[in-house]
């Protein structure tokens, strides 16, 4: 029997993700507990690394509680809503050049977009659930998701406007020794050949390190982290708009939640820092194509790092773009967690007004930066 | 009045706090990989082990405890003399003790206090014990003891009972028998054969309360540990010739003894067990409930004094009021 390529696809990403959360729910554990001075979990398994999967067999077996008040299909449905939503934003993100689910021209417009949904999810969670807290949650989860939706697709914008492309495979390609057009590191000096770390977004237009910092702060708000962690506030709000959940409802959910952090993990490292390229130059410049042809001891001598760790062939380059790409992915989550685990969480009237007074009108300078450094680039290299 | 922030202000206050908090984070992020070893308080490192998770994994790794730790209570049965004193001090009444009384003498304990009481129920409800240890320092022959022991829970809360109760029911019945017995043939013999003077001084010298020697408390028990094998052990030796035991040393004995020497000698720890020539019965003419409720702690303190030997006090009661009166002059 055929099985249709896109089954494939999905089969793996949605692999993928199970297999990754389940690290994450570990790791998460692991820095929260080396951060303060604890062990964490050590009991099941080697170090612990048991344990997520004895917990999930336990989330899986339990029984599925539905409040006799809520609303049936709401309660329901919303699990489904949030994760097929976030999801679905996998599509578009290439995992390596040419490894992508869609090369969409409109990718990361649909990326931002789909991923959005996952605020009528929590509604739905929220209002069905029939219970205060929840309903609490989700009210908040909606103004949260709403305001950072600005500030970060506009930071978004003033990265990509750079490239004129919102396909991610093509944003990601623009940023290494694949790029098509010529790459001038701060407008003027020409790195095409260097690659590396050079080539990335955030190094050759600098103002981009405050656009993917507004995104960063932004896309932690939108995956409900901690500081901005208020619809699921556990103080104050038990668990929030998931509150009546349990078993694999809760289970979705909170895969969910994982998902949508290693999503926007990629769109930024896509967007801003080098999508799958390597983060280490070529020391010497050499002709176009000169490269092509030699064996790894060449490359080394030359101090050509960069096409050392990119590939020459399909495979290793799929390889390569695939550890790289996961690596920045990993190390935004890291940071997500490094965070959560250090600052309180805020007010709500501190988090609408960071948003608002702060992020939307920086992201918005940024883009009018953008535009005029693309403007003078386009006059000044022909 | 603190100045008001400016937005950029606020801005960079927000970013370098923010900063600060991830820095300390990560500091403490980046010694994960240390782990603790379990070291004891008397362990020189013990404040230099450097920073990093404090977890200890208890049940697989514990921390040493000190020689001296204070947790479970210890009774060594064959020392006690059943005295009731740790009964009766302990504020949360987890000590229970049933004694009768034997005939004659039960041998010595280790520092050479006979034993006159048999002893079929010491129990330590370690349920209720609050760990205050005061039985231990009320314990006259130091058979009471708290160890380093802490962690014995158990699944049923009776299991906290700890018996260390010197007989089994069985036994217990068949040796009150016995000693019923015993001390009844030995009334009658005794109503039959009127006694002289040794009866009559022969206020019976009752179980030896034995307060600690209030100095040097560790060093006695080694000390006393010498010359209680001594010879002169032999119950049955000399009904008529009784030397007293010069067991108290409480302050108003010396008043009423005699014999100036008495004082000085009492506290060393040596002395004790050679002075010691217990009277194995007492022919007490009168009634057995009086023999009983008169004890006869004699301060006499050279052992090797033969005329001396026989001064008997009557200044201890009965374990039940005994507390109540201690110096009672007869």
């Amino acid at each position: 029997m055929e099985i249709a390529p896109e089954i494939l696809q999905i089969g793996i990403f949605l692999g993928f993700v199970a297999l990754y959360a389940l690290g994450a729910v570990y790791a998460e554990r692991k820095v929260s507990a080396y951060i303060q001075d604890r062990l964490g979990p050590m009991e099941v398994g080697p170090l612990g690394l048991l344990q997520t999967i004895a917990d999930i067999i336990k989330l899986l077996v339990k029984e599925d509680i539905q409040p006799a008040a809520a609303d049936k299909w709401l309660f329901r449905l919303a699990p489904l809503v949030i994760f097929t939503s976030i999801f679905a934003g996998y599509a578009v993100l290439p995992l390596g050049p040419g490894a992508i689910g869609a090369s969409l021209n409109v990718g990361i417009l649909f990326a931002v977009a789909v991923v959005s949904i996952d605020v009528i999810g929590i509604l739905m969670a929220g209002w069905g659930a029939n219970n205060k807290y929840a309903f609490l949650g989700a009210m908040r989860s909606v103004s949260q998701v709403i305001s950072y939706e600005i500030p970060a697709s506009i930071a978004l914008l003033a990265g990509i406007m750079m490239y004129g492309s919102l396909n991610l495979g093509t944003l990601s390609a623009q940023q290494g020794l694949m790029a098509t057009d010529p790459v001038y590191l701060f407008g003027i000096w020409d790195v095409t050949q260097l690659g590396g770390i050079l080539s990335w977004a955030i190094f050759r237009y600098p103002h981009l390190i405050a656009a993917w910092l507004i995104y960063f702060i932004a896309t932690l708000a939108e995956c409900n982290r901690a500081p901005f962690d208020l619809p699921e506030a556990e103080s104050e709000l038990v668990s929030g708009f998931h509150v009546e959940y349990s078993g694999f409802r809760f289970a979705v959910i909170f895969l969910a939640e994982y998902a949508n952090m290693f999503l926007v993990g990629v769109i930024a490292a896509v967007v801003f820092l080098g999508g799958w390229n390597s983060p280490f130059p070529n020391f010497i410049a050499l002709e176009p194509g000169q490269a092509a042809g030699m064996g790894t001891w060449d490359l080394l001598r030359n101090l050509q790092f960069a096409h050392l760790t990119t590939g020459s062939s399909p495979i290793t380059m799929a390889i390569w773009g695939a550890f790289w790409i996961l690596a920045k992915g990993f190390a935004t989550i890291f940071v997500h967690m490094w965070i959560r685990w250090t600052l309180p969480r805020v007010r709500v009237d501190q988090l609408l007004r960071l948003s608002w007074k702060v992020l939307t009108p920086v992201s918005f300078l940024l883009l009018l930066i953008s535009a005029i450094w693309k403007l003078l680039e386009v006059y000044s290299h022909p | 009045m603190k100045k008001r922030e400016t937005y950029f202000g606020q801005i960079s206050k927000g970013l370098r706090t923010a900063l600060q908090g991830l820095r300390l984070t990560g500091k403490h992020y980046r010694r994960g990989y240390h782990r603790e070893t379990p070291l004891g308080i008397e362990d020189t490192g013990y404040f230099k082990q450097a920073p990093g998770p404090i977890t200890i994994q208890y049940p697989a790794v514990k921390v040493p405890v000190p020689d001296t730790g204070r947790y479970r209570l210890h009774m060594e049965t064959d020392d006690c003399i059943g005295c009731d004193k740790c009964a009766r001090i302990c504020p949360v009444d987890c000590i229970t003790i049933e004694t009768f009384r034997a005939d004659g003498d039960l041998g010595r304990t280790s520092d050479g206090t006979v034993k006159r009481l048999h002893l079929p129920v010491f129990d330590i409800d370690m349920g209720k014990c609050m760990f205050c240890g005061l039985c231990t320092t009320v314990c006259p022959t130091e058979c009471l003891t708290m160890t380093k022991v802490y962690d014995f829970s158990e699944y049923d809360r009776d299991n906290l009972v700890y018996h260390f109760g010197a007989y089994s029911p069985q036994q217990e019945q068949e040796i009150r028998n016995e000693t019923e017995a015993a001390l009844e043939r030995k009334k009658a013999e005794k109503a039959s054969t009127p006694t002289s003077e040794a009866a009559n001084a022969g206020d019976r010298p009752r179980p030896m309360m034995r307060p600690k020697p209030v100095v040097a408390p560790e060093s006695d028990l080694p000390a006393t540990e010498g010359p209680s094998p001594e010879p002169e052990a032999p119950v049955t030796k000399a009904p008529s010739t009784m030397r007293p035991r010069p067991m108290m040393k409480r302050a108003p004995e010396p008043a009423e003894e005699p014999s100036p020497d008495a004082l000085p000698a009492e506290p060393t720890p040596t002395d004790p067990p050679k002075a010691f020539r217990p009277k194995p019965v007492m022919k007490r003419a009168p009634e057995p409930e009086e023999a009983a409720s008169s004890e006869v702690t004699p301060a006499e303190p050279p052992p090797t004094d033969p005329p001396k030997a026989f001064r008997p006090r009557p200044l201890m009661k009965r374990p039940n009021t005994e507390s109540d009166s201690p110096v009672d002059p007869p």
